[in-house]
């Protein structure tokens, strides 16, 4: 059934997880889903390099979109890619209704589980899950002028600024608790 | 219609003053947020909507984001009033709901033939014209097909009275990664539906070729376009893409510009 051939190519090319059942069993897969003998045998012929060739492309495209999401972040935290392409690979995006950009919408969607593996890694700057939020949620407020609230520890505001440039990057800012309205009215 | 010049993908970041006439060709979706600024461009300059997320090539039926996406396309339409809507001969979301972010590849065949048919003819009803399918550049080859993509698209447009978006760099790198003749590969596709053409570059990435649209148009690409001089009797414009490593603003007119100059010689 033509759906449920999509549906299999889909997730290989959205989830690795999938991806690496497929290489080691693929029948045990194929017989989730209602094919017939012509579609197993085309899912059952993809390359398998092919295939992991055409999802590292749009991981790579999803990536290119929303890094413009958080520029500031990724000067002090340059994991941030490693962190999303790992956790894009378990996590497919579903098809949602919305009027932001592919690449905000994304980001959203990342958010939250990207900046609590920043708070979760000494390593990481404390400031940065701050940065993150601070970045894409004041980035889709002005695109989609919803109202989002963000609690932040430090002054997030200040530090986007800082980074915006080419200059020092800041090392030790203090904890200023700070509360930011964005959207219709916010600042 | 006839001809009306050719144009470049319209970019934000792109700073300088549009020549007057120029076409331009946008993403409906960076519109949503804010159909007021689509306003000053369709004043303008001619408007061709290009977008990338109507998946025509989904089986089923449509879900809830999918109807709100048609919808809202619609309502630009209707505001701006573009001279073509265009997509593409793919698929972004599978049956079930996954978005993939970008354009999966089809096994061209009856059943896909139904699919996109249909999804077509629907979107036309609800947009009231006909729009056009761009051929995809495909990160992989699916097995199975039973037609070319060439084959499909003269099939579509037979059904739907849809027009073609021939992308002569996907098609160019299509061609190189199968080690086939693009000039040949050409020739299978319905030029007499051609009414856009898309020009762009891209580089030689892990021993395939990719359409970045982060480098100058394709030398050999141009060439393609030579070639279809006279063979294209709906063509309405060239549109010149480049999304990264953007150059000034008056270098990609200049392209525009030689497109157009390409076209007038017809």
């Amino acid at each position: 059934m033509l759906a449920d051939y999509q549906e299999v190519l889909v997730t290989l090319l959205a989830d690795r997880r999938a991806r690496d059942r497929f290489a080691t069993d693929p029948a045990a897969l194929l017989s989730r889903y209602r094919l017939d003998e012509e579609e197993k045998a085309a899912l059952s012929a993809i390359d398998p390099g092919a295939l992991a060739s055409a999802a590292e492309s749009y991981v790579a495209k999803r990536w290119d979109e929303l890094r413009r999401a958080a520029p500031c972040t990724l000067r002090i935290a340059p994991s941030l890619e490693r962190r999303y392409r790992r956790w894009l690979a378990e996590h497919p995006a579903p098809a949602e209704d919305g009027v932001l950009s592919p690449g905000l919408a994304e980001a959203l969607r990342a958010l939250e589980p990207m900046a609590r593996q920043l708070a979760e890694d000494e390593g990481e700057a404390a400031y940065a899950p701050d940065l993150l939020r601070f970045e894409v949620m004041s980035r889709a407020s002005r695109a989609d002028g919803e109202p989002r609230v963000l609690r932040c520890r430090f002054r997030a505001d200040r530090l986007a600024s800082d980074l915006a440039g080419d200059g020092p990057i800041p090392m030790d800012p203090p904890i200023a608790p700070i509360e930011y309205r964005f959207g219709r009215g916010g600042s | 219609m006839s001809f009306l010049g050719a144009g470049i993908g319209w970019r934000a970041q792109l700073s300088g003053e549009l020549p007057p006439g120029l076409v331009l060709e946008v993403m409906p979706s960076h519109f949503f947020a804010d159909p007021r600024r689509l306003d000053a461009l369709a004043a303008s300059h001619p408007l061709v909507f290009h977008d990338v997320g109507l998946s025509v090539g989904t089986a089923g039926t449509p879900g809830e984001a999918a109807r709100e996406r048609v919808r809202r396309v619609k309502a630009l339409v209707e505001r701006a009033g573009p001279l073509l809507v265009s997509d593409h001969l793919a698929l972004t979301v599978s049956p079930g709901g996954i978005d993939l972010g970008h354009l999966a590849p089809l096994r061209y065949g009856p059943d896909v033939l139904e699919v996109v048919a249909g999804k077509v003819g629907a979107l036309q009803d609800v947009l009231r014209r006909p729009i056009a399918l761009e051929n995809i550049a495909k990160p992989m080859v699916l097995p199975g097909s039973r037609w070319t993509e060439g084959e499909m698209l003269s099939r579509l447009v037979e059904r739907t009275g849809c027009g073609v978006l021939l992308d002569l760099t996907n098609l160019l790198y299509d061609a190189r990664n199968a080690g086939q003749h693009a000039a040949r590969v050409l020739e299978e596709y319905p030029l007499e539906a051609v009414v856009q053409v898309h020009l762009a570059g891209g580089k030689r990435t892990g021993g395939r070729w990719v359409d970045t649209h982060g480098e100058p148009v394709d030398a050999e690409s141009w060439r393609l376009f030579e070639s279809l001089r006279g063979r294209c009797p709906r063509l309405i414009t060239a549109v010149v893409e480049r999304d990264r490593n953007l150059p000034l603003l008056a270098d990609l007119v200049a392209d525009a510009r030689r497109a157009s100059l390409i076209w007038s010689e017809t």
